[in-house]
């Protein structure tokens, strides 16, 4: 809609219609004027009050105080002129280019309710259907869409198009147009840079171009793209923060595609991009960049197995970390068995841009209650490298290498493992794989069961048969003890008996052998004496026959000599005298001569 | 208490059963005084165990039927 556009305003006004003395812009600028100052009379309470409320909430979003929102008078100056363009915002004290494009959004709807109830309704529809137009670009500049882009594109195509056209269309409308801004045709350069920025603001898009130059300063960084075919040059600027959340290295002659938002810088007129995210174009500089920062990691250690955790057995609070509309959190709810757990799911694009800054904010997120929390799991489904750029952002990738909290990643891939997961501190190929990985350890607890229970009874009953057992044999050793004594007992009586027995034997015996040796002995006598009678009387013959009478009785006689018996002649001496002995007397005779006999012998 | 008792009523009769075996000579009065004491013992021990074994089967019950859910 063309006449949407203020810049309308520096067409002169049609001044040649002309009622009465006053030129029709003159006319109606002077009842809208009348009307104006008239509005400027009243102060619409209710809109105030309004006002108020909606500071007071905004600013507890914010955490600051209600007066760094806006100060009261400016929301008295609000309710009273109730402003429907941005110009009437930017006369109002406290209002400026930043507060608009902060607040303006809220406000605008706020003040044309209120403005709804004036009498000047011709004049409100006019500025009401600009307004909106006003109003659905201020708001669309904070969504990101190519649609609206587009749109936004479009508009300033048109903008720059044949005016003619547009004028003929519009002569109606311009004239409330030219009574509208009559007053503000006139803009000083900085309002008038202000209005341009406006409406830049809107629209944020995406560029591509080739590095042409690089600077790099503490909070921002100064870069320039150029067109590789005309060599039209884009001056560009990011801050740090966004720089860094990118992950890309600027180098001069990078091919690169940035999205950002155009201004002008006011001080020096300059016109440029304010980036927000830069990505490197082509897929081979994304494999590029992807592998030299692999590298960088690596050589750190980032990816060292001694950094990585073992996850908890029978975890049970889980942490996840995923998109809620894709194909993984279906397959990992699917695949997650019942064991009772506690999945906290924190929503998070896994693609495209926002990506990167929602997926870290979910991890810092976790990693505040670090103790509340068991298993940390991000998961995606498969995609190309471009779609899963998100998880090779060097701060994610550190974010997830610092989590306090064990960290799983099943981010799907096909040739290339994503950085995040290699930082992960467990990584697994998918969603599915997922889930399993955290019911692994339940499962082998529910089938351990099984096992311990068998364990546990016959481990038990075994125990118990033992001190059976050991009782049975206590008691036959205590009896045995009694029948041990028994025995011995029995033993010795028989011993004894025996003995005794012996004993008994031994004297019968004796007694026997006494009463033989008594027969024996007077058999023995009675043929003793007998015998002894023979050889006694046999003694006396030999006696009788021994008696040396006898033998003198013949004739012989016995020599004595000096009472001794002389037997032989060697006994004698010539001269001796001996004793001769007759049977009957005796007579001494001397020795004449002694004479040896040769018989003897 | 009841492993206990079990448990004591064990050891006790160990004591006498050693005491039989160290014995040289056999003291007869103190020998049947002991062997009285042992009676005693497996007599408790074994109604205890009885009672444990009986116990034990419910629990055996209920820990199959648990199973079998």
């Amino acid at each position: 809609m063309p006449w949407s556009k203020p810049l309308k305003n520096f067409q002169k006004p049609n001044a040649q219609v002309r009622i009465g003395l006053f030129s029709l812009p003159e006319l109606l600028e002077l009842a809208g004027g009348v009307v104006w100052y008239g509005k400027k009379a009243m102060t619409d309470q209710k809109l105030l009050h309004r006002l108020k409320v909606w500071r007071a909430q905004q600013a507890r979003k914010e955490g600051v105080e209600p007066y760094r929102v806006l100060p009261n008078s400016t929301l008295e100056e609000i309710a009273r002129t109730l402003p429907l363009v941005p110009e009437d915002f930017f006369r109002i004290k406290g209002i400026k280019e930043g507060r608009w494009m902060k607040y303006g959004g809220m406000l605008l709807p706020m003040v044309r309710d209120a403005a709804g109830t004036e009498e000047t309704t011709s004049f409100v529809e006019e500025k009401t259907v600009f307004i909106e137009k006003e109003e659905s670009l201020a708001i669309r500049k904070a969504q990101k869409t190519s649609a609206r882009v587009k749109r936004s594109e479009e508009a300033v195509a048109s903008l720059f198009d044949e005016q003619s056209a547009v004028n003929t269309t519009l002569e109606e409308n311009e004239i409330e147009e030219v009574s509208l801004s009559s007053a503000r045709t006139l803009y000083t350069v900085s309002s008038f840079l202000e209005a341009i920025n406006v409406l830049l603001s809107a629209m944020t898009v995406r560029v591509k171009g080739e590095v042409s130059s690089v600077d790099k300063r503490d909070r921002v960084v100064y870069f320039s793209i150029k067109d590789q075919q005309d060599e039209s040059l884009l001056n560009c600027l990011i801050f740090r923060y966004h720089y860094d959340i990118s992950g890309v290295a600027l180098e001069v002659g990078q091919e690169i595609i940035v999205e950002g938002t155009p201004e002008i810088y006011k001080p020096n007129g300059r016109f440029s991009l304010k980036v927000q995210s830069i990505e490197l174009s082509g897929e081979g500089a994304l494999k590029k960049a992807y592998d030299e920062l692999r590298a960088k990691l690596e050589f750190e250690g980032v990816f060292a197995p001694e950094r990585k955790r073992a996850l908890p057995i029978l975890p049970e609070r889980i942490a996840l970390i995923t998109s809620n509309q894709g194909a993984a959190i279906g397959d990992f709810m699917m695949n997650l068995g019942k064991y009772g757990f506690t999945v906290r799911l924190l929503n998070s694009s896994v693609e495209g841009k926002r990506a990167v800054f929602e997926l870290i904010e979910a991890v810092r997120f976790f990693n505040r209650h670090p103790e509340e929390y068991d298993v940390l799991v991000i998961i995606r489904g498969g995609g190309s490298l471009e779609s899963l750029q998100a998880f090779n952002s060097e701060v994610l990738v550190r974010e997830i290498a610092a989590s306090k909290i064990p960290v799983l990643a099943g981010i799907g891939h096909e040739k290339d493992v994503s950085l995040a997961a290699l930082a992960a501190d467990v990584m697994v190929s998918t969603p599915t794989a997922t889930a399993r990985e955290l019911c692994e350890s339940w499962q082998k607890a529910e089938n351990s069961l099984g096992q311990y229970a068998y364990a546990l009874l016959s481990n038990y009953e075994r125990l118990l048969l033992g001190i059976r057992r050991s009782l049975e044999v206590k008691a036959k050793s205590l009896t045995g003890f009694l029948e041990g004594l028994h025995e011995r007992f029995t033993g010795v009586r028989r011993r004894l008996i025996r003995h005794a027995e012996g004993i008994g034997f031994a004297l019968r015996g004796h007694k026997e052998r006494v009463a033989r040796a008594g027969v024996l002995l007077l058999r023995g006598q009675s043929v003793w004496y007998e015998q002894s009678v023979q050889k006694l009387l046999s003694l006396e013959g030999k006696l009788r026959a021994s008696d040396p009478r006898r033998i003198l009785r013949l004739g012989y006689s016995l020599v004595v000599k000096q009472g001794r018996l002389i037997r032989s002649a060697e006994q004698l001496l010539s001269g001796e005298s001996v004793d001769v002995r007759l049977s009957s007397g005796s007579f001494e005779a001397k020795i004449e001569k002694v004479k040896r006999s040769k018989q003897e012998g | 208490m009841k492993k206990t008792n079990l448990s004591e009523s064990l050891k006790k009769l160990e004591e006498i059963v050693t005491w039989f075996d160290d014995q040289e000579e056999v003291d007869v009065e103190k020998g049947l005084e002991k062997v009285r004491e042992g009676v005693t013992l497996i007599k408790e021990s074994k109604a205890r165990l009885k009672e444990v074994e009986n116990e034990f089967e419910e629990v055996k019950k209920e820990l199959e039927e648990a199973n079998g859910n």
